[in-house]
Protein backbone atom coordinates (compact mmCIF):
# COMPACT_ATOMS: atom_id res chain seq x y z
CA UNK A 1 0.00 0.00 0.00
CA UNK A 2 1.39 3.53 -0.52
CA UNK A 3 2.31 6.11 1.69
CA UNK A 4 -0.27 7.92 3.49
CA UNK A 5 2.02 10.78 2.77
CA UNK A 6 4.55 11.61 0.41
CA UNK A 7 7.00 14.53 0.24
CA UNK A 8 9.40 15.43 -2.70
CA UNK A 9 12.18 18.16 -2.49
CA UNK A 10 9.67 20.70 -1.11
CA UNK A 11 10.93 24.28 -1.04
CA UNK A 12 9.35 27.19 0.19
CA UNK A 13 10.75 31.30 0.54
CA UNK A 14 9.24 34.08 2.32
CA UNK A 15 9.75 37.75 1.64
CA UNK A 16 11.04 39.60 4.81
CA UNK A 17 11.26 43.19 5.57
CA UNK A 18 8.47 44.78 3.07
CA UNK A 19 5.10 43.00 2.95
CA UNK A 20 3.87 40.86 0.22
CA UNK A 21 0.83 43.10 -0.37
CA UNK A 22 0.91 47.28 -0.80
CA UNK A 23 -1.85 49.53 -2.47
CA UNK A 24 -2.57 49.81 -5.66
CA UNK A 25 -0.40 52.64 -6.23
CA UNK A 26 2.97 50.67 -5.48
CA UNK A 27 2.08 47.97 -7.75
CA UNK A 28 1.11 49.87 -10.61
CA UNK A 29 4.45 51.69 -10.13
CA UNK A 30 6.50 48.71 -9.09
CA UNK A 31 5.05 47.31 -12.63
CA UNK A 32 5.63 50.52 -14.34
CA UNK A 33 9.25 50.68 -13.20
CA UNK A 34 9.81 46.69 -13.49
CA UNK A 35 11.34 46.56 -10.15
CA UNK A 36 11.13 42.87 -8.07
CA UNK A 37 9.20 43.04 -4.91
CA UNK A 38 11.04 44.70 -2.23
CA UNK A 39 12.77 42.77 0.31
CA UNK A 40 15.11 40.03 0.70
CA UNK A 41 13.67 36.55 0.88
CA UNK A 42 14.17 33.84 3.33
CA UNK A 43 14.18 30.31 3.26
CA UNK A 44 11.44 28.92 5.11
CA UNK A 45 11.74 24.79 3.87
CA UNK A 46 14.42 23.96 1.84
CA UNK A 47 14.50 20.52 -0.39
CA UNK A 48 12.61 18.58 2.23
CA UNK A 49 11.56 15.08 1.74
CA UNK A 50 9.62 13.03 3.84
CA UNK A 51 7.53 9.95 3.61
CA UNK A 52 4.74 8.51 6.35
CA UNK A 53 3.39 5.00 6.34
CA UNK A 54 -0.47 4.67 7.30
CA UNK A 55 -0.22 3.75 11.32
CA UNK A 56 2.87 6.06 11.72
CA UNK A 57 3.45 9.29 13.93
CA UNK A 58 6.36 11.22 13.07
CA UNK A 59 7.70 14.20 15.07
CA UNK A 60 8.73 17.19 13.98
CA UNK A 61 11.03 19.10 15.96
CA UNK A 62 13.17 22.05 15.87
CA UNK A 63 13.49 25.71 16.91
CA UNK A 64 11.30 28.46 16.67
CA UNK A 65 11.10 30.03 12.61
CA UNK A 66 12.93 25.97 11.97
CA UNK A 67 9.99 25.82 9.27
CA UNK A 68 7.98 23.57 11.18
CA UNK A 69 5.05 25.58 10.24
CA UNK A 70 5.35 26.10 7.02
CA UNK A 71 5.88 22.62 6.42
CA UNK A 72 2.21 21.97 8.05
CA UNK A 73 0.49 24.61 6.17
CA UNK A 74 1.67 23.41 2.70
CA UNK A 75 0.95 20.03 3.17
CA UNK A 76 -2.97 21.47 4.60
CA UNK A 77 -3.37 23.31 1.30
CA UNK A 78 -3.45 26.52 3.09
CA UNK A 79 -0.15 28.05 1.33
CA UNK A 80 1.83 26.70 -1.95
CA UNK A 81 5.31 25.65 -2.30
CA UNK A 82 7.78 27.30 -4.46
CA UNK A 83 8.86 24.09 -5.65
CA UNK A 84 8.41 20.00 -4.90
CA UNK A 85 5.22 18.18 -4.51
CA UNK A 86 3.15 16.91 -2.06
CA UNK A 87 1.08 13.33 -2.06
CA UNK A 88 -1.70 12.81 0.62
CA UNK A 89 -3.85 9.55 0.18
CA UNK A 90 -6.93 10.24 2.48
CA UNK A 91 -9.12 12.94 4.24
CA UNK A 92 -6.99 15.50 6.31
CA UNK A 93 -7.81 17.05 9.18
CA UNK A 94 -5.16 19.78 10.69
CA UNK A 95 -5.02 20.66 14.23
CA UNK A 96 -2.67 23.91 12.98
CA UNK A 97 -5.28 26.31 15.42
CA UNK A 98 -8.06 24.25 17.78
CA UNK A 99 -11.41 25.51 16.93
CA UNK A 100 -10.12 28.07 14.54
CA UNK A 101 -13.40 27.49 12.22
CA UNK A 102 -15.83 28.56 15.34
CA UNK A 103 -17.86 31.87 15.74
CA UNK A 104 -17.88 32.97 19.10
CA UNK A 105 -22.21 33.78 19.07
CA UNK A 106 -22.73 30.17 17.69
CA UNK A 107 -23.52 27.15 20.21
CA UNK A 108 -21.04 24.50 20.58
CA UNK A 109 -23.55 22.31 18.79
CA UNK A 110 -23.89 24.87 15.96
CA UNK A 111 -20.50 25.06 15.99
CA UNK A 112 -19.40 21.41 15.86
CA UNK A 113 -21.89 21.35 12.74
CA UNK A 114 -20.41 24.10 11.11
CA UNK A 115 -16.69 22.80 11.71
CA UNK A 116 -17.80 19.57 10.16
CA UNK A 117 -18.83 21.10 6.89
CA UNK A 118 -15.34 23.10 6.90
CA UNK A 119 -13.74 19.64 7.22
CA UNK A 120 -15.93 18.40 4.69
CA UNK A 121 -18.45 16.52 6.51
CA UNK A 122 -22.41 16.69 5.67
CA UNK A 123 -23.93 17.90 8.71
CA UNK A 124 -26.79 15.04 8.37
CA UNK A 125 -23.19 12.93 9.20
CA UNK A 126 -22.10 15.36 11.56
CA UNK A 127 -25.36 15.24 14.07
CA UNK A 128 -25.23 11.84 15.16
CA UNK A 129 -21.57 12.24 16.54
CA UNK A 130 -22.62 15.30 18.82
CA UNK A 131 -23.54 13.13 21.71
CA UNK A 132 -19.67 11.39 21.31
CA UNK A 133 -17.85 14.53 20.77
CA UNK A 134 -19.50 16.19 23.50
CA UNK A 135 -18.46 13.32 25.96
CA UNK A 136 -15.22 13.54 24.45
CA UNK A 137 -15.04 17.15 25.25
CA UNK A 138 -16.48 17.05 28.44
CA UNK A 139 -19.20 19.49 27.33
CA UNK A 140 -22.29 17.55 27.71
CA UNK A 141 -23.97 20.35 29.67
CA UNK A 142 -22.57 23.15 27.48
CA UNK A 143 -23.69 22.40 23.89
CA UNK A 144 -26.59 24.88 24.03
CA UNK A 145 -23.91 27.25 24.73
CA UNK A 146 -22.22 30.24 22.69
CA UNK A 147 -18.77 29.66 22.63
CA UNK A 148 -17.42 32.88 23.13
CA UNK A 149 -18.17 31.84 26.71
CA UNK A 150 -16.36 28.90 27.04
CA UNK A 151 -12.54 28.91 28.58
CA UNK A 152 -9.85 28.28 26.39
CA UNK A 153 -9.48 24.41 27.97
CA UNK A 154 -13.04 24.01 26.37
CA UNK A 155 -12.71 25.45 23.27
CA UNK A 156 -9.68 23.80 22.24
CA UNK A 157 -11.44 20.59 23.91
CA UNK A 158 -14.13 21.01 21.22
CA UNK A 159 -11.91 21.72 18.64
CA UNK A 160 -10.10 18.47 18.86
CA UNK A 161 -12.93 16.17 19.54
CA UNK A 162 -14.26 17.10 16.18
CA UNK A 163 -11.10 17.18 14.07
CA UNK A 164 -10.89 13.33 15.56
CA UNK A 165 -14.52 12.20 14.95
CA UNK A 166 -14.68 12.78 11.35
CA UNK A 167 -11.89 10.02 11.35
CA UNK A 168 -9.17 11.86 9.07
CA UNK A 169 -6.60 9.75 7.59
CA UNK A 170 -3.97 12.22 8.08
CA UNK A 171 -3.97 14.31 11.34
CA UNK A 172 -1.52 16.95 11.04
CA UNK A 173 -0.97 18.44 15.00
CA UNK A 174 0.83 21.77 15.65
CA UNK A 175 1.51 22.06 19.49
CA UNK A 176 -2.02 22.60 19.85
CA UNK A 177 -1.92 19.98 22.94
CA UNK A 178 -0.26 22.49 24.96
CA UNK A 179 -3.18 24.56 25.99
CA UNK A 180 -4.70 21.38 27.54
CA UNK A 181 -4.46 20.28 31.16
CA UNK A 182 -2.54 17.13 31.42
CA UNK A 183 -5.97 15.25 31.69
CA UNK A 184 -6.92 16.36 28.19
CA UNK A 185 -3.24 15.67 26.69
CA UNK A 186 -3.29 11.96 27.78
CA UNK A 187 -7.07 11.52 26.07
CA UNK A 188 -5.38 13.59 22.67
CA UNK A 189 -2.76 11.06 23.00
CA UNK A 190 -5.29 8.43 23.14
CA UNK A 191 -7.30 9.71 20.44
CA UNK A 192 -4.41 10.46 18.15
CA UNK A 193 -3.28 6.73 18.94
CA UNK A 194 -6.28 5.24 18.21
CA UNK A 195 -6.68 6.67 14.75
CA UNK A 196 -3.28 5.55 13.91
CA UNK A 197 -4.58 2.01 14.47
CA UNK A 198 -6.88 2.56 12.45
CA UNK A 199 -4.72 3.49 9.40
CA UNK A 200 -4.31 6.91 9.64
CA UNK A 201 -0.62 8.72 9.48
CA UNK A 202 0.15 11.82 12.08
CA UNK A 203 2.78 14.36 11.79
CA UNK A 204 3.36 15.54 15.08
CA UNK A 205 5.02 19.12 15.80
CA UNK A 206 5.45 20.01 18.96
CA UNK A 207 8.23 21.77 21.59
CA UNK A 208 7.36 18.97 24.00
CA UNK A 209 10.19 16.65 23.84
CA UNK A 210 9.12 13.82 26.01
CA UNK A 211 5.72 13.91 24.40
CA UNK A 212 7.35 13.33 20.67
CA UNK A 213 9.40 10.59 23.02
CA UNK A 214 6.14 9.22 24.21
CA UNK A 215 3.95 9.04 20.72
CA UNK A 216 6.46 9.48 17.66
CA UNK A 217 9.18 6.48 16.60
CA UNK A 218 10.89 7.59 13.77
CA UNK A 219 11.42 12.03 14.17
CA UNK A 220 12.73 14.91 11.59
CA UNK A 221 14.87 17.59 13.36
CA UNK A 222 14.19 20.84 10.79
CA UNK A 223 16.81 23.77 11.28
CA UNK A 224 16.22 26.71 9.29
CA UNK A 225 14.06 25.00 6.75
CA UNK A 226 16.65 22.19 6.14
CA UNK A 227 16.96 18.74 7.98
CA UNK A 228 19.12 18.42 10.58
CA UNK A 229 18.79 14.71 11.42
CA UNK A 230 16.34 12.13 10.95
CA UNK A 231 15.73 8.50 11.90
CA UNK A 232 13.99 6.71 15.46
CA UNK A 233 13.16 9.43 18.17
CA UNK A 234 15.94 8.77 20.50
CA UNK A 235 18.69 9.62 17.98
CA UNK A 236 17.06 12.74 16.92
CA UNK A 237 16.18 14.26 19.97
CA UNK A 238 19.49 13.30 21.77
CA UNK A 239 20.95 15.50 18.91
CA UNK A 240 19.00 18.15 19.13
CA UNK A 241 19.12 18.46 22.88
CA UNK A 242 22.84 18.37 22.56
CA UNK A 243 23.05 21.14 20.07
CA UNK A 244 20.14 23.31 22.13
CA UNK A 245 22.52 22.77 25.04
CA UNK A 246 25.42 23.90 23.11
CA UNK A 247 24.24 26.91 21.82
CA UNK A 248 22.04 28.41 24.88
CA UNK A 249 24.45 26.51 28.12
CA UNK A 250 22.11 25.75 30.68
CA UNK A 251 22.36 28.11 33.81
CA UNK A 252 24.21 27.24 36.56
CA UNK B 1 -12.82 5.35 25.65
CA UNK B 2 -12.01 7.42 22.43
CA UNK B 3 -15.72 6.38 21.19
CA UNK B 4 -14.70 4.15 18.33
CA UNK B 5 -11.67 6.07 16.82
CA UNK B 6 -9.38 3.13 16.26
CA UNK B 7 -12.60 1.47 13.50
CA UNK B 8 -14.43 2.56 10.48
CA UNK B 9 -14.16 4.78 7.67
CA UNK B 10 -13.24 8.59 7.57
CA UNK B 11 -16.12 10.71 7.52
CA UNK B 12 -15.42 13.07 4.90
CA UNK B 13 -15.30 12.24 0.93
CA UNK B 14 -11.66 13.79 0.40
CA UNK B 15 -9.76 10.72 -1.71
CA UNK B 16 -6.40 12.43 -1.29
CA UNK B 17 -4.82 15.33 -3.50
CA UNK B 18 -1.53 15.78 -4.97
CA UNK B 19 0.44 19.91 -4.36
CA UNK B 20 2.33 20.94 -6.91
CA UNK B 21 4.24 24.27 -7.24
CA UNK B 22 1.78 25.81 -10.13
CA UNK B 23 -0.95 23.38 -10.79
CA UNK B 24 -3.76 24.14 -8.62
CA UNK B 25 -4.30 21.22 -6.48
CA UNK B 26 -6.84 18.84 -7.61
CA UNK B 27 -10.03 19.38 -9.90
CA UNK B 28 -11.96 22.16 -8.69
CA UNK B 29 -15.29 21.07 -9.90
CA UNK B 30 -14.96 17.51 -8.05
CA UNK B 31 -13.79 19.76 -4.74
CA UNK B 32 -16.53 22.22 -5.03
CA UNK B 33 -19.04 19.24 -5.28
CA UNK B 34 -17.62 17.74 -1.94
CA UNK B 35 -18.43 20.99 -0.51
CA UNK B 36 -21.47 21.60 -1.14
CA UNK B 37 -23.06 21.62 2.35
CA UNK B 38 -20.17 24.18 3.31
CA UNK B 39 -21.76 27.30 1.19
CA UNK B 40 -24.79 26.26 2.97
CA UNK B 41 -23.43 26.11 6.50
CA UNK B 42 -21.80 28.96 6.41
CA UNK B 43 -24.99 30.44 5.09
CA UNK B 44 -26.94 29.14 7.97
CA UNK B 45 -24.30 30.46 10.18
CA UNK B 46 -24.29 34.12 8.85
CA UNK B 47 -28.16 34.05 9.11
CA UNK B 48 -28.01 32.40 12.87
CA UNK B 49 -25.86 35.22 14.03
CA UNK B 50 -26.91 38.19 12.25
CA UNK B 51 -30.27 38.76 14.38
CA UNK B 52 -29.38 37.29 17.89
CA UNK B 53 -29.51 39.73 20.35
CA UNK B 54 -31.55 41.96 18.57
CA UNK B 55 -35.52 42.17 19.67
CA UNK B 56 -36.82 42.70 15.96
CA UNK B 57 -35.32 39.58 14.41
CA UNK B 58 -36.39 38.42 11.00
CA UNK B 59 -38.36 41.41 10.94
CA UNK B 60 -35.38 43.90 10.40
CA UNK B 61 -35.13 42.07 6.86
CA UNK B 62 -38.62 43.66 6.44
CA UNK B 63 -38.42 46.73 8.15
CA UNK B 64 -35.39 47.92 5.94
CA UNK B 65 -36.74 47.78 2.47
CA UNK B 66 -40.08 48.74 3.49
CA UNK B 67 -38.79 52.16 4.61
CA UNK B 68 -35.97 52.43 2.21
CA UNK B 69 -39.64 52.11 -0.70
CA UNK B 70 -41.33 55.00 1.64
CA UNK B 71 -38.44 57.50 1.84
CA UNK B 72 -37.34 56.97 -1.66
CA UNK B 73 -41.11 58.04 -2.95
CA UNK B 74 -41.33 60.72 -0.47
CA UNK B 75 -38.14 62.38 -2.11
CA UNK B 76 -38.10 61.54 -5.55
CA UNK B 77 -42.65 61.47 -6.61
CA UNK B 78 -43.29 64.07 -3.96
CA UNK B 79 -40.55 66.24 -3.66
CA UNK B 80 -39.35 65.63 -7.09
CA UNK B 81 -41.93 65.06 -9.01
CA UNK B 82 -39.81 62.02 -11.17
CA UNK B 83 -42.33 61.39 -13.86
CA UNK B 84 -43.01 57.96 -14.44
CA UNK B 85 -46.17 57.74 -16.57
CA UNK B 86 -49.25 55.53 -15.28
CA UNK B 87 -47.74 53.50 -12.83
CA UNK B 88 -47.84 54.48 -8.66
CA UNK B 89 -44.91 55.63 -7.76
CA UNK B 90 -44.30 53.14 -4.69
CA UNK B 91 -45.05 50.22 -6.97
CA UNK B 92 -42.30 51.56 -9.56
CA UNK B 93 -39.40 52.07 -7.09
CA UNK B 94 -40.21 49.20 -5.36
CA UNK B 95 -39.15 46.89 -8.55
CA UNK B 96 -35.94 49.16 -8.97
CA UNK B 97 -34.85 48.88 -5.13
CA UNK B 98 -35.80 45.40 -3.99
CA UNK B 99 -33.28 43.67 -6.51
CA UNK B 100 -30.98 46.93 -6.03
CA UNK B 101 -31.10 45.86 -1.78
CA UNK B 102 -30.36 42.04 -2.90
CA UNK B 103 -27.10 43.32 -4.95
CA UNK B 104 -25.84 46.33 -2.41
CA UNK B 105 -26.07 43.95 0.44
CA UNK B 106 -24.97 40.96 -1.08
CA UNK B 107 -21.69 42.75 -2.64
CA UNK B 108 -21.17 45.06 0.19
CA UNK B 109 -21.17 42.49 2.32
CA UNK B 110 -19.47 39.55 0.32
CA UNK B 111 -15.86 41.31 -0.18
CA UNK B 112 -14.82 41.78 2.59
CA UNK B 113 -15.38 37.77 4.02
CA UNK B 114 -12.02 36.80 3.01
CA UNK B 115 -10.31 39.74 5.04
CA UNK B 116 -12.93 39.74 8.09
CA UNK B 117 -11.83 35.73 8.93
CA UNK B 118 -8.19 35.91 7.93
CA UNK B 119 -8.08 33.70 10.78
CA UNK B 120 -9.94 30.13 9.48
CA UNK B 121 -8.16 31.66 6.05
CA UNK B 122 -4.90 31.11 7.34
CA UNK B 123 -5.31 27.81 9.91
CA UNK B 124 -7.82 25.74 7.29
CA UNK B 125 -7.99 24.67 3.81
CA UNK B 126 -11.42 24.71 2.65
CA UNK B 127 -12.72 26.01 -1.03
CA UNK B 128 -12.12 29.91 -0.29
CA UNK B 129 -15.12 30.57 -2.87
CA UNK B 130 -17.97 29.49 0.16
CA UNK B 131 -17.16 32.38 1.74
CA UNK B 132 -18.16 35.65 -0.63
CA UNK B 133 -21.06 32.75 -2.37
CA UNK B 134 -22.30 32.16 1.41
CA UNK B 135 -22.66 35.67 1.93
CA UNK B 136 -25.13 36.33 -1.79
CA UNK B 137 -27.08 32.94 -0.48
CA UNK B 138 -27.58 34.53 3.20
CA UNK B 139 -28.91 37.63 1.47
CA UNK B 140 -30.43 35.66 -0.85
CA UNK B 141 -33.61 34.83 2.10
CA UNK B 142 -33.71 39.08 2.54
CA UNK B 143 -34.38 38.89 -1.07
CA UNK B 144 -36.99 36.36 -0.93
CA UNK B 145 -38.81 38.69 1.87
CA UNK B 146 -38.28 41.64 0.04
CA UNK B 147 -39.92 40.01 -3.09
CA UNK B 148 -43.05 39.05 -0.99
CA UNK B 149 -43.39 42.98 -0.06
CA UNK B 150 -42.96 43.10 -3.84
CA UNK B 151 -45.90 41.00 -4.61
CA UNK B 152 -47.90 42.51 -2.26
CA UNK B 153 -47.62 46.03 -3.65
CA UNK B 154 -47.85 44.45 -6.97
CA UNK B 155 -51.22 43.19 -5.95
CA UNK B 156 -52.66 46.75 -4.69
CA UNK B 157 -51.11 48.67 -6.92
CA UNK B 158 -50.86 46.78 -9.98
CA UNK B 159 -53.33 46.12 -12.79
CA UNK B 160 -53.51 42.59 -12.58
CA UNK B 161 -51.28 38.94 -12.77
CA UNK B 162 -49.55 38.90 -16.23
CA UNK B 163 -48.66 35.95 -17.91
CA UNK B 164 -45.53 37.52 -18.38
CA UNK B 165 -44.34 37.17 -14.65
CA UNK B 166 -43.62 34.12 -15.82
CA UNK B 167 -39.85 36.27 -16.86
CA UNK B 168 -39.29 36.93 -13.03
CA UNK B 169 -36.97 34.22 -12.17
CA UNK B 170 -34.82 34.48 -15.38
CA UNK B 171 -34.33 38.08 -14.23
CA UNK B 172 -33.68 36.98 -11.11
CA UNK B 173 -31.25 35.13 -12.20
CA UNK B 174 -29.56 37.40 -14.19
CA UNK B 175 -29.13 39.36 -10.40
CA UNK B 176 -27.79 36.73 -8.73
CA UNK B 177 -25.25 35.38 -11.30
CA UNK B 178 -24.06 39.57 -10.86
CA UNK B 179 -24.06 39.75 -7.76
CA UNK B 180 -22.08 36.55 -6.76
CA UNK B 181 -19.86 37.93 -9.75
CA UNK B 182 -19.09 41.40 -7.82
CA UNK B 183 -18.74 39.47 -4.98
CA UNK B 184 -15.91 37.03 -6.02
CA UNK B 185 -14.40 39.56 -7.71
CA UNK B 186 -14.48 42.30 -4.89
CA UNK B 187 -13.72 39.60 -2.47
CA UNK B 188 -10.21 38.37 -4.27
CA UNK B 189 -9.14 41.82 -5.09
CA UNK B 190 -9.87 42.49 -1.52
CA UNK B 191 -7.34 40.67 0.00
CA UNK B 192 -4.79 41.66 -1.95
CA UNK B 193 -5.75 45.90 -1.79
CA UNK B 194 -7.46 47.26 0.73
CA UNK B 195 -8.20 50.31 -1.26
CA UNK B 196 -11.53 48.20 -2.67
CA UNK B 197 -12.64 48.98 1.13
CA UNK B 198 -12.65 52.34 0.30
CA UNK B 199 -13.99 52.62 -3.12
CA UNK B 200 -16.78 50.26 -2.66
CA UNK B 201 -19.10 52.02 -1.25
CA UNK B 202 -18.53 54.76 -3.45
CA UNK B 203 -18.79 52.73 -6.99
CA UNK B 204 -22.36 51.26 -5.26
CA UNK B 205 -23.69 54.78 -5.24
CA UNK B 206 -22.40 55.43 -8.79
CA UNK B 207 -24.10 52.18 -9.60
CA UNK B 208 -27.53 53.18 -7.78
CA UNK B 209 -27.49 56.26 -9.48
CA UNK B 210 -26.41 54.89 -13.10
CA UNK B 211 -29.84 51.95 -12.89
CA UNK B 212 -32.65 53.04 -13.71
CA UNK B 213 -34.08 53.04 -10.04
CA UNK B 214 -35.38 56.07 -9.33
CA UNK B 215 -36.38 56.94 -12.69
CA UNK B 216 -37.09 55.52 -15.54
CA UNK B 217 -34.52 54.15 -18.48
CA UNK B 218 -36.42 55.85 -20.61
CA UNK B 219 -35.78 59.33 -19.06
CA UNK B 220 -32.15 59.00 -20.07
CA UNK B 221 -30.93 60.22 -23.79
CA UNK B 222 -30.32 57.78 -26.45
CA UNK B 223 -26.66 57.16 -26.16
CA UNK B 224 -27.25 56.98 -21.95
CA UNK B 225 -29.78 54.64 -22.90
CA UNK B 226 -27.25 52.14 -24.63
CA UNK B 227 -24.87 52.85 -22.26
CA UNK B 228 -26.53 52.24 -19.39
CA UNK B 229 -27.81 48.70 -20.88
CA UNK B 230 -24.45 47.43 -20.75
CA UNK B 231 -24.75 47.50 -16.68
CA UNK B 232 -26.54 43.93 -16.37
CA UNK B 233 -29.09 45.79 -13.18
CA UNK B 234 -30.40 47.49 -15.90
CA UNK B 235 -31.65 44.77 -17.86
CA UNK B 236 -32.96 43.47 -14.65
CA UNK B 237 -34.72 46.70 -13.35
CA UNK B 238 -36.57 47.37 -16.82
CA UNK B 239 -37.11 43.69 -17.21
CA UNK B 240 -39.01 43.64 -14.35
CA UNK B 241 -41.25 46.70 -14.69
CA UNK B 242 -41.90 45.45 -18.25
CA UNK B 243 -43.06 41.78 -17.38
CA UNK B 244 -44.41 42.27 -14.36
CA UNK B 245 -46.21 46.01 -14.27
CA UNK B 246 -46.60 46.66 -17.94
CA UNK B 247 -46.89 42.97 -18.95
CA UNK B 248 -45.34 42.78 -21.84
CA UNK B 249 -41.94 40.72 -22.72
CA UNK B 250 -38.50 41.97 -21.66
CA UNK B 251 -36.92 44.05 -24.33
CA UNK B 252 -35.21 40.78 -25.97
CA UNK B 253 -31.99 42.49 -26.85
CA UNK B 254 -31.09 44.10 -23.60
CA UNK B 255 -31.83 41.36 -21.64
CA UNK B 256 -30.07 38.53 -23.41
CA UNK B 257 -26.98 41.42 -23.19
CA UNK B 258 -27.58 41.94 -19.72
CA UNK B 259 -27.44 37.51 -18.94
CA UNK B 260 -24.60 37.59 -21.44
CA UNK B 261 -22.83 39.77 -19.21
CA UNK B 262 -23.55 38.90 -16.13
CA UNK B 263 -22.70 35.32 -17.05
CA UNK B 264 -19.08 36.21 -18.46
CA UNK B 265 -18.35 38.72 -15.91
CA UNK B 266 -19.43 35.59 -13.43
CA UNK B 267 -16.54 32.95 -15.47
CA UNK B 268 -14.06 35.70 -15.47
CA UNK B 269 -14.49 36.51 -11.54
CA UNK B 270 -14.30 32.79 -10.81
CA UNK B 271 -11.34 32.73 -12.65
CA UNK B 272 -9.68 35.14 -11.08
CA UNK B 273 -10.20 34.07 -7.72
CA UNK B 274 -8.90 31.13 -8.94
CA UNK B 275 -5.89 32.36 -9.46
CA UNK B 276 -5.50 34.42 -6.48
CA UNK B 277 -6.87 31.73 -4.08
CA UNK B 278 -3.43 30.08 -3.53
CA UNK B 279 -1.75 33.14 -2.13
CA UNK B 280 -4.50 34.31 0.13
CA UNK B 281 -3.15 32.86 3.30
CA UNK B 282 0.25 34.40 2.56
CA UNK B 283 -1.00 37.92 2.15
CA UNK B 284 -4.76 38.33 3.91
Amino acid sequence: MAAMLEIQGLSKRFRRGAPAYGSLRDTVMRLVRRAPPPGTSVVALEAFDLTVEAGAITGVVGANGAGKSTLLKIIARITPPDAGRVVVRGPVASLIELGAGFHPELTAAENVLLHGSILGVARTAMRPLLGSIAAFAELEDALDTPVKFFSTGMYARLGFAVAVHVRPRLLLVDEVLSVGDLRFRQRCEEAIAALCRAGAAVLYVSHDLDSVARMCAEAVWLDGGRVRARGVVPGVLAAYRASAAGSAPERP
Amino acid sequence: MASGLDQGKPLAPDTGYVIEASAPPTSRGRTLWRYRGLLGSFALRELQVRYRQSVLGALWALVQPAALIAITTLVFHSALHVDVGSTPYVLFVATGLVPWTFFHTAVSGAVPTLVNQAGLIRKIWFPREALPLATVLAVGVDLLLGLALWGALLAYYGSGWHVTLLWVPALLAILVAFAAACALAGAAVNVRFRDVKHGLPLALQVLFFATPIVYPLTALPDLAQRVAALNPLTAVVAGLREAAIHGVTPDPVRTSLGALGALVFLVVSWLLFLRAERRFADIV
